[in-house]
């Protein structure tokens, strides 16, 4: 893999791989930094794809399941990068669709033609929620330019989820520091949809979200006491619930829920206008204070008192 | 914020339905909501998988796999 800032000739980073017996070696160059070497064993017949690009290597096993004439076709994938191969199988579900489910949790259902090339996609399951599109042949040097113009006039896409940290020292005397990913609506419906109501939701992106607080908060009597929590949710059309976990430094997919240790009702409610990026802020009030969770129109709310030392 | 204007999309569809079942090359425009994340095309040769995308997050960059 060679990546390359536009414009540029030199690459930002080197990746070359060699698939030495049942084993993938890498070396990765970055910039100035020291070469990184690295090997991944895998079993044979492993499909080698980049996590971030895995649709041509998906569309080769399509094709691969579509000339067969077979309803499934399994094995194992690695994903670039990743420690360990895994799981995948691809089940055909119509004439001209097939879902693709991996270990990971990701679903993809998947229009084909009558080769099996792919046309298009939707993600049914996981957190990589992307869809793809077949098109024409791109120009990508024009494309490089077109993005790059957007990104130079301050319309970049960043960071998809960036993480971000609320801390508060006024809340009724309370320190409290919450540390989350923040996704965006990017026009997609999401309460009900994205986000299932009545399943558990990693209230973030990316890494789990976390709060650390210096005083015990009285949540409607339900007493936390000061500590380092993961903090997950439950929606629902008639509430939600805020879960307390005692696990800290997981992923936000990683939720035992055998690790909860509080559990608080939440009152929902409409937002007079759309929050386009999910905000976490605390209002801070004389003997405590209000934990808001908003995103698009939607508020759930969790008022506390602070437990006096 | 790149937003894809839903009858271009199908008109190029169309176009490329025919095509990609006796092409050996194709593309794709990935998206998240309602934004393009990245474009990238890719050959089948005969032993290998050549991918080129351009990619837009956390800054635009190519990225090529073979």
């Amino acid at each position: 893999m060679v990546v390359v800032p536009p414009g540029s000739e030199v690459p930002t980073q080197i990746v070359k791989g060699r698939v030495d017996g049942d084993s993938l070696r890498t070396e990765t160059q970055s910039g100035t930094a020291p070469v990184v070497n690295s090997a991944v064993g895998f079993p044979k017949g492993t499909l080698l794809v980049a996590g971030t690009s895995p649709w041509a290597g998906y569309e080769a096993e399509v094709r691969k399941l579509t000339k067969a004439k077979a309803d499934t076709l399994g094995g194992r994938v690695l994903y670039l990068g990743a420690r360990d191969s895994e799981r995948y199988l691809i089940r055909r579900v119509g004439r001209d669709s097939v879902e693709l489910t991996n270990t990971r949790a990701d679903g993809f259902r998947f229009r084909v033609d009558k080769e099996g090339n792919l046309l298009g996609s939707r993600a049914f399951a996981g957190t990589f929620q992307v869809a793809i599109q077949r098109v024409p042949w791109p120009d990508l040097d024009a494309t490089s330019v077109a993005f790059q113009s957007r990104e130079q006039a301050g319309s970049g896409l960043g960071s998809l989820s960036p993480r971000d940290t609320v801390r508060t020292t006024n809340a009724g005397g309370a320190a409290i520091t919450l540390d989350y990913g923040r996704p965006a609506k990017r026009g997609r419906v999401l309460y009900g949809s994205l986000v299932p109501y009545g399943q558990v939701w990693r209230t973030g992106a990316n890494a789990a979200t976390q709060i650390r607080t210096d005083h015990s908060l009285d949540f409607g009597g339900t007493v936390v006491p000061a500590g380092f929590y993961t903090l997950w949710t439950i929606p629902g059309l008639d509430g939600w619930k805020l879960l307390f976990n005692s696990q800290t430094g997981q992923w936000g997919t990683a939720h035992n829920a055998s690790l909860d240790v509080f559990t608080i009702n939440m009152r929902v409610t409409q937002l007079p206008q759309v929050v386009e990026r999910f905000t976490i802020s605390i209002e801070e009030q004389p003997t405590g204070g209000t934990l808001n969770l908003d995103w698009d129109s939607t508020r759930a709310s969790a008022a506390f008192t602070v437990v006096p030392r | 914020m790149n937003r894809l204007i839903p009858s271009a999309l199908a008109l190029l569809t169309l176009f490329t339905t025919a095509a990609a079942a006796a092409d050996p090359r194709g593309a794709f425009v990935v998206t998240l909501g309602q934004d393009t994340t990245s474009i990238e095309r890719y050959t089948r040769e005969r032993d290998r998988l050549v991918v080129e995308m351009v990619g837009r997050s956390p800054r635009v960059l190519r990225r090529s796999f073979t």
